[in-house]
Formats: structure tokens, sequence, C-alpha cells
């Protein structure tokens, strides 16, 4: 019958090495024996001094008073009046210095003019007659190329010419 | 009949544990052993498991109650540290339990220690698609021959739902037999 299919296999088909179950016993005991090096380190060997304990509470209580003693109100007066001395000091030096020239340079003073939108009127107010010197003007020969060269890349004509 | 009592009065003991452990190997290996190669299948995995079981049994005696039977307490453990190996070797690999045993299986036909039956290795696969507690009935109870009493112990089942589950196994492995 089919049904009795299942019946027929009577064991699971495994099988041991041969003395697996003899040798067994010893192979668990070699475990079981096996010494591991932690066996002969029993303590850390970490050592204190011999009052250690007893002096203990007498340090502790000592730091707390001096903890204490940061926070008195005597102290809190110094650190006060310390920030206070501080904070007034600086406040002081805002107003004290004027800008000097000499630390200007020519990039800021040239982006506060295209900023500020400033023409050339304005500059030429500032200027006095007195400055104006012959040697201002630099003698510098040009070429009549590079005179050509600059009109045609740069000037506008219509500008130039006189009604 | 061993007296139990008296076997795990020495087991705790400091003079007597080593010759009563060795006692306990003497009755217990081999059905342990075979209690846990039908988990594992191969040799070599069932020789790792049994030894981390009695290395286990000699590490925890202490802690044993006796509010079961020591054998039921050892097939416990034995059957803990069968699917604990089962479970590392899954998360290892990063595949399932059931991929762990259907790849023991599938191993047995070049096994050594493996008879070599062809419709040994259908019922291995047979047994392979049941759930894992169905699965331990069965081979506990047609391999093993453990009493429903003892195995309702061992398991923490009723024996009720033990006999349940038992013939629901086989008529599922007969269905498989006769399909395959």
């Amino acid at each position: 019958m089919k049904n009795k299919k299942l019946h027929n296999i009577k064991s699971a088909g495994f099988e041991t090495p041969d003395d697996y179950f003899e040798s067994f016993d010893e192979i668990i005991f070699s475990k079981l024996n096996t010494k591991s090096p932690l066996d002969s380190i029993k303590e850390t060997g970490f050592k204190l001094p011999s009052d250690y304990f007893e002096s203990f509470d007498e340090k502790v209580l000592e730091k707390e008073l001096k903890v204490t003693q940061l926070f008195c109100k005597r102290n809190l007066i110094y650190i006060s009046s310390t920030a206070a001395a501080i904070l007034f000091l600086f406040n002081l030096s805002i107003f004290e210095s004027k800008p000097s020239f000499d630390n200007l340079d020519t990039e800021t003073v040239e982006s506060y003019m295209i900023d500020e939108d400033i023409s050339s009127y304005e500059i030429a107010a500032l200027l006095s007659d007195e400055n104006l010197e012959e040697n201002l003007i630099i003698d510098y020969s040009i070429s009549e190329d590079t005179i050509k060269d600059y009109l045609l890349n740069n000037a506008d004509i219509e500008a130039l010419t006189i009604e | 009949m061993i007296d139990e009592t008296q076997l795990l009065e020495q087991l705790k003991s400091e003079s007597y544990k080593n010759q009563a452990f060795k006692a306990l190997l003497k009755l217990y290996k081999e059905r342990l052993y075979w209690h846990i190669r039908n988990i594992v299948k191969s040799h070599d995995d069932a020789d790792d498991v049994l030894q981390n079981t009695f290395i286990k049994i000699f590490k925890n005696i202490d802690n044993f109650k006796g509010d079961s039977k020591l054998f039921s307490w050892m097939y416990r453990i034995a059957t803990n540290e069968s699917i604990t190996f089962i479970n590392k070797k899954a998360k290892r690999l990063q595949v399932s339990n059931k991929d762990i045993q259907q790849h023991a299986i599938n191993n047995l036909k070049s096994d050594v220690y493996f008879e070599g039956n062809a419709i040994q290795i259908k019922l291995q696969n047979a047994i392979a698609t049941l759930p894992e507690k169905q699965q331990l009935v069965f081979n506990m109870k047609y391999f093993e021959n453990i009493k429903y009493k003892d195995m309702s112990e061992i398991l923490e089942t009723s024996e009720g739902a033990l006999k349940a589950s038992y013939h629901i196994a086989v008529k599922k492995i007969e269905a498989y037999l006769t399909q395959n």
C-alpha cells in the first residue's frame, strides 16, 4: 500500500565515523580541562595607599568648602567689576580711534566712489586751483598708430566731433 | 534504572562531578547525538553541537533546579544548541534557516557519513517542508522513538498537541513521497 511507503524507511541513513562515540569523552574532558590563561590571573594588581578610604572623606569635605568659597559674595563682586571694566574699556576704544588715511587702499576708495555715484564734478570741486601744475600733465610720446587704435576701439566718434 | 537524584547530587558536588559527568556521557551522548544529527544533518555539525551541548551541561548543572527530569533538560539544551547553530549559520551567510537546511540536505549525496539511498534523501526533503517544530516532533517520534510523555516535557507542549502534530507531519510526508 502506498501509505506504508514511509514505514519502509527504517533509518534516516546517517552514519558516524568509526570509534566516534568511544573517543568523544576524551575530547570533552580535554576541552573542559583546558586551562584558560585567565585562570592564573586572579587579581588586577592595582594597589592603593594604606589609609586611603579613611582620609578620603576629609579630602572631599575640604574640597567642597573651597568650591563654595569660589562662589562667595566677595568673589562675585570681583568678577563682576572686572567684567564691567573690560566692557567699559571696549566701548571707549571704539570712539577713540579716527580712521587714518594711511590704511585706506585704492580699491576701497574706488568702490566707495562707484557705490556713492560720485561724479567728476564733485571730485573737481575738491581740487583747489593751486594743485594744478603743468608738470601734472605727464609728457608721454604716444605714436599716431596707438592713438588711432585707441580711437577706433574706445572712442565714441560722435561725441568727439565738434559741430 | 539509574537513580537520577543521586546522579544529580554527585554532579553538583566537587569531588564526584567528573565521575558523575562521565556516567552522564555514557548514558546520553549517543541519544543526544542522533537527536542533534536529525536537526543539523551533517556529522561534523552534529559533532560541534554535541560538544557544545555537553560543555553547556557541565557548566550549568549547578543551575539545574530539578523542576523537570535531567534528560528533558539535556534534550532541551541539545535542541536549542542545534537551532542556534543553524540560526548563526543563516545569519552569517545572510540566508534563511530553510536555505541552510536545504543546503545541508543537498550535500548529503556526497557525504561520506550518509548511506546514499535516494529514498532517504527524498524523506529528508519531505521533512524539510514541515514547520520547524513539526520536524522536531516527527524526528523524535519516528527515528528517536521518544515517548509522547517525555517529548511533552522536552518540548514543553501538551501530549495531545504533539500527537496531532505528528499525525499531520506523517500525512504531509507521505503525500510528498507519493507525489515525488
